[in-house]
């Protein structure tokens, strides 16, 4: 099956440079490349792309927003965001809005389409940094009574506190006795979970 | 859709071109960056200098008043405000324990003392405005004060004519002014003549008493235990039933409002009415102010129970959380002012736009598709299947029990009659009918793709839109397809309408137009691009509308197009949704914000006779939050049958009735005294100005109540600024060194909804020559002379200039200037950069004849590749925004991880989840940095470590950065010696305050310890 793969991405160039890597690569459909994240919102359901490869700086509406609103349409789409350089506020932004992972744009070729492959299998990666801003998300207002969703398993947080000292994915395998596979679910989880914290954190701040 | 394969010279080729191009950029930006040094040209300001300001007003919106709070946390000086006036500039003046205090909208100005410099005491209230709108003021221990034009006179003192406080003043509404004294004294006196002091005798007054006047100009006395008119000179008391104190105010109806014993009555010369009504709240609490607003609501301000509206027989608690009230007043632009004991300023304003979305029930903000039924639903569609209605105030959710089965639902449109139809993705046409879903069958010729237009039109035929195979069209069981065979510009139709004389319309996804004539369509616009993509349209009677999705405005009218766009003054290239409201204006919402144009005016500018369009736009100070319009399905906007405007966006549905939308006034432009320096300076000084004379801030505002925050600047320096330039909301503009000559600085205001005044305000300037300019024709004399004497006088001049610099430097002005260069070094070469590394990796996958491309592709890829790490720590370095202890620390964290990616060293950090708050300077920052890397060079280089350790904490008022490895540790000579990587680390860290130890031992790793007291964080 292919993996169908749409880019937002307003520098021409690297849009024509993306499009045409995923195109010389087995396995992937480059189904729509757009330069606004308005164009993507109004064609993206012709395509029906499955992951998105998202550039945070976008004229009219931003990658995040762009995010959040695809998030809304199609909760099932896989978004990652690209950015040239670390914009860690924004990334963590797209996070909470329900992006599933990230890369740089200096990343080589095959981590690109390594990503694609690792967010659609549904892996989530996650670096130490993020680890640290989900866990400071989390200890940020604690409403006293949350539904479970936003609230961090023992063990997730677990994993989260492993992350955010540094240990890859199979570290903390080792490190907790439990197979690659389950850490990568259960980073799956968090970023759920911090999207869904973010959404109730939104609500109750506009009904203050 | 894609480029046809290239070869690899062609990539070789690009990424030669894009080199090329990149060292072009790079030139420019370290011109720009060492010209930047030489002086601050006056910055844009960021929007988002306010957004923090903005939050504050987080409104509900559902509730019908706009509140927003000033405290002293956001500038006002106290929070107990005991008077609130306006005055016709457009300030506002408040009476405060702190003195008298001055609001734009934005910023407080305190007067702490009278022309004559006596210090205001506690008491500056009572503040009156007299007929002719000039303010007077009552301060304590001095007499009487009053401002003309921006001057303020003494007028009369305590010591002569006064013989105590006044506590009470009241224009007659002619020229004169009536007073209350502590004493309980009363009388007159002429806003003419004031030394002319009158007094009346006879109204057994006491110090708590106020005069009134009411709407037909009648004077009365307010004293705690009744009412009296003032009659031809007379006096007439009004009997009045209950015991305590009583509180009385203007009633638009005639005479006064009148609360005592917790009832509300009205008095006019016949006596008193019976009870009107008894207010709502339990327990103790005591009325302090009432007043009558423009609306004819009566606003009850107490002690205790905040404020509440009383209207249509109701009575409504608007503020709950200062509880004491202590003055009410309304300004000129609707609106309602509260002064509080000890809860600061309140203003309240009447909600225009109503939002419906997650705090009011919406389940998903992103409504597709709005339409109104025959029944007077508002049926609204929104993400995830989420669908139901809205009507008397109220929202209705549909779902199981309803039987609607939450299919994922694109766009709703209600039939004649009096059904609904709504289209799924891939789940069919649905149909509700008297309160049942029914599937529609359409056959086995149903749409390939799901609809997400639908229309109705007047023939009762139904258009389905979808996005891949054209336009359906069902009438009553026949389905019929159209696509380009059929005369439609393409298979990609965005959007149908159905214009005034029943002619059905469709634009396409290039902005290709065609018009429905029996059975076939009538290309009427070619496509012209996806700029031109058609996002929305309407018809008026004699043209079509059609927003695009990056062309602006189109106008179809008898067969030609016309275009506006921003430089025509459109809000934005993409415009997402259109709407008539049927009184002349069309409606429109762009990525970002809801406008507003008059058609006429759109038509004037499209055929030339005028060059700017007027768009009014709305926003926070309006009560309607920041909303995204987007665009997928349609219809997503409509007018209801009680002239109520809906519309769609990403974060709920706003509704609102536009007749309610008053535009405000162009704010008057108005300059603050200009510094010189960051001192005050006269404008007589100004118009001689030294050379050198230092940094000029001239500094502006324009008094706005209602929407300060979108008030607009541009000013222009003449001599200096070839053209206006824009401020955004900032109300200052900086000038590092003006040159010789005479200059004027002119500025202009814009009203919140964006429409420009025509009067600037000016100030003159004149400077003499430079001084220093002689110098440098000098020092050019000096080089053609004699060689050695050009270094010498270069060498000075260069330190005298960098001297110079120095001072000139605005740290502020230079942050924003930082921030600025790295965003555009990022933007510009850090997208270049990483294409050419892109490219080269895409090269490196070609088969190439010799193996030396492939590798010599490889080295490319590599070197961009480190260019770009190399660039992003310079960037990270140069940012302002990222001086701080968390943005340090994440950095580290993220550096280590792509440091040490490459080997085969294991990473572990130790950081704090929570930092504190603490600013780092730049410098020291980034010396922190050099010594982390440093450090890690050192491991990789020597160690022969597996693990890596990074540790930061900041406890006891000191920073604690830890670098350790696991290695072979540091042989005693190197303990007792050191080495050269040793003391760098050491100087480093002893030139920023700090110091280092190291622990080692052979074979057991090695820990620096760096400790820098917190003290020396801020500073350099």
């Amino acid at each position: 099956m292919l993996i169908k793969v749409a880019i937002v991405e307003d520098d021409a160039r690297w849009r024509s440079n993306l499009e045409r890597l995923l195109q010389e690569t087995g396995g992937l459909e480059c189904v729509g490349a757009y330069r606004t994240g308005e164009d993507a919102v109004q064609e993206f359901i012709a395509r029906r792309p499955q992951v998105v490869l998202m550039d945070i700086n976008l004229p009219g509406i931003s990658g995040v927003e762009c995010t959040r609103q695809l998030k809304l349409l199609w909760p099932e789409i896989q978004i990652v965001m690209l950015t040239v350089y670390d914009d860690s506020d924004r990334i963590f932004q797209a996070l909470q809005m329900g992006a599933n992972g990230y890369l740089l744009k200096r990343a080589p070729a095959d981590e690109i389409l390594q990503a694609i492959q690792d967010v659609h299998r549904g892996g989530a990666p996650m670096s130490a940094y993020i680890a640290r801003k989900v866990v400071q998300s989390f200890q940020q207002q604690t409403p006293s009574a949350r539904p479970d969703e936003e609230v961090l398993s023992k063990r997730e947080s677990e994993v989260l506190g492993y992350v955010a000292r540094g240990y890859s994915d199979k570290e903390v395998a080792e490190a907790l006795g439990l197979t690659s596979a389950t850490i990568r679910s259960y980073l799956k989880n968090i970023y759920g979970k911090l999207h869904v914290h973010s959404r109730t954190q939104a609500i109750l701040k506009t009904a203050k | 859709m894609f480029p046809c394969k290239q070869s690899p010279v062609t990539i070789i080729e690009n990424a030669v071109f894009c080199l090329k191009n990149f060292l072009l950029i790079l030139i420019c930006a370290l011109g720009f960056v060492s010209f930047s040094m030489l002086g601050v040209p006056p910055s844009d300001a960021p929007d988002d200098d306010l957004s923090s300001a903005l939050l504050r007003d987080a409104p509900d919106p559902a509730s019908e008043f706009v509140i927003r709070t000033w405290k002293t946390g956001d500038g006002l000086p106290g929070n107990d405000v005991r008077d609130v006036k306006e005055t016709s500039d457009g300030y506002l003046w408040l009476g405060t324990q702190q003195g008298l205090v001055r609001f734009d909208g934005v910023r407080f100005e305190s007067f702490f003392t009278t022309p004559t410099g006596r210090r205001y005491g506690a008491e500056i209230s009572p503040l009156e405005l007299d007929a002719q709108n000039r303010l007077w003021l009552a301060p304590d221990q001095i007499g009487l004060v009053h401002l003309d034009k921006g001057v303020f006179t003494e007028v009369l003192t305590n010591e002569n004519a006064l013989k105590a406080r006044v506590t009470s003043l009241r224009s007659d509404g002619t020229n004169g002014l009536m007073w209350v004294d502590v004493n309980g004294r009363l009388g007159r006196i002429s806003i003419d003549q004031p030394s002319e002091v009158e007094t009346i005798k006879g109204g057994s007054a006491a110090g708590s008493s106020r005069w009134l006047r009411d709407f037909a100009g009648q004077l009365w006395l307010e004293n705690p235990r009744g009412l009296k008119l003032r009659e031809k000179n007379k006096w007439r008391s009004i009997a009045l039933p209950g015991a305590s104190t009583l509180v009385a105010t203007p009633r638009r109806a005639g005479g006064l409002w009148v609360a005592r014993d917790a009832k509300l009555r009205f008095v006019t010369a016949e006596g008193p009415s019976s009870e009107v009504a008894t207010f709502p709240w339990k327990g103790r609490s005591r009325v302090t102010c009432l007043f009558e607003d423009s609306r004819k609501r009566l606003w009850i301000g107490t002690v205790g129970q905040g404020l509440f509206c009383y209207s249509n027989g109701e009575f409504k608690q608007v503020v709950a959380t200062a509880s004491s009230i202590s003055c009410l007043f309304e300004d000129g632009q609707d609106n309602l002012w509260a002064g509080s004991r000890g809860g600061g300023l309140i203003r309240i304003r009447q909600r225009q736009f109503f939002m419906h979305d997650l705090s009011s029930g919406l389940g998903n903000e992103f409504v597709r598709s709005i339409a109104q039924s025959n029944d007077g639903k508002v049926w609204l569609l929104s993400g995830e299947g989420r669908l139901g209605w809205w009507q008397n105030g109220s929202w209705k959710q549909l779902g199981l029990p309803e039987g609607w089965r939450g299919f994922d639902s694109l766009s709703v449109q209600p039939s004649k009659d009096g059904s609904v139809w709504i289209s799924t993705d891939h789940r069919g046409l649905w149909r509700w009918n008297d309160g049942q879903f029914s599937r529609h069958d359409l056959g086995g010729k149903a749409p390939k793709d799901a609809p997400v237009d639908l229309l109705e039109d007047r023939q009762g035929r139904l258009w389905m839109v979808t996005d891949n195979f054209g336009i359906y069209c069902l009438e009553g069981t026949k389905l019929t397809n159209y696509s380009i065979k059929e005369g439609l510009p393409s298979g990609f139709i965005r959007r149908i309408i159905e214009d005034e004389s029943g002619e059905i319309w469709a634009g396409d996804w290039e902005g290709g137009i065609a018009r429905f004539r029996t059975n076939r369509w009538e290309l009427l616009r070619k496509p012209s691009g996806h700029g031109d993509a058609v996002r929305s349209m309407v018809a008026t009677k004699d043209a079509l509308w059609i927003g695009t999705s990056a062309g602006g405005l189109l106008r179809l009218k008898n067969g030609q197009t016309t275009r506006v766009s921003v430089e025509e003054g459109l809000p934005d290239v993409c415009i997402q949704q259109l709407l008539l409201d049927g009184k002349g204006s069309l409606w429109g919402g762009t990525p970002h914000r809801l406008f507003r144009i008059s058609l006429e005016q759109l038509n004037a500018v499209m055929e030339g006779r005028e060059k700017k369009l007027d768009a009014i736009t709305y926003g926070r100070g309006d009560g309607l939050p920041d909303v995204s319009f987007a665009s997928w399905c349609d219809p997503r906007s409509w007018q209801t049958t009680e002239g109520e405007l809906w519309f769609a966006t990403a974060n709920g549905a706003i509704h609102f009735k536009p007749e309610n939308l008053r535009e405000s006034k162009v704010p008057q432009v108005m300059l603050e005294p200009t510094l010189l320096d960051g001192k005050p300076v006269t404008t007589a000084a100004l118009q001689q100005l030294r050379p050198q004379a230092g940094r000029v801030e001239f500094r502006f505002t324009a008094p706005c109540l209602t929407a300060p925050e979108r008030v607009r600047f541009r000013y222009q320096l003449t001599g200096v600024d070839s053209d206006w330039v824009d401020a955004g909301a900032t109300r200052t503009a900086t000038y590092a060194s003006i040159p010789a000559g005479d200059h004027v600085f002119r500025v202009l205001a814009s009203s919140p909804e964006g429409v420009w005044g025509s009067q600037p305000a000016t100030l003159a300037l004149a400077v003499h020559p430079f001084f220093w300019q002689t110098t440098w024709f000098l020092a050019a004399v000096a080089a053609l002379l004699a060689g050695s004497a050009v270094w010498t006088v270069r060498r000075t001049t260069v330190r005298r200039l960098s001297h110079r610099v120095e001072q000139l430097r605005q740290q502020h002005a230079m942050d924003r200037e930082r921030t600025r260069i790295a965003q555009d070094i990022h933007d510009e070469l850090g997208a270049n950069l990483t294409s050419i590394g892109l490219m080269a990796d895409m090269g490196t996958r070609h088969k190439f004849d010799s193996f030396m491309v492939a590798r010599e592709m490889r080295q490319i890829s590599e070197t961009a590749r480190e260019s770009v790490a190399a660039m992003d720590a310079i960037v990270w370095a140069l940012n302002p925004r990222n001086d701080s202890l968390d943005h340090f620390a994440n950095y580290i964290s993220q550096f280590a991880r792509e440091f040490f990616r490459p080997t085969q060293l294991r990473t572990r950090l130790d950081l704090p989840a929570n930092l504190p708050e603490q600013p780092l300077a730049t410098e020291t920052r980034h010396q922190l940095f050099l010594i982390v890397k440093e450090s890690f060079n050192n491991i990789v280089r020597h160690a022969e470590a597996t693990e890596v350790c990074l540790e930061l904490a900041c406890e006891n008022g000191r920073l604690t950065l830890v670098v350790a490895d696991n290695g072979k540790g540091l042989s005693n000579q190197t303990l007792r010696e050191g080495s050269n990587g040793l003391t760098n680390l050491r100087e480093r860290i002893e030139r920023l305050g700090g110091t280092l130890s190291i622990k080692s031992q052979s074979g057991q790793g090695t820990r620096l310890e760096f400790v820098l007291p917190l003290a020396r964080l801020k500073s350099n």
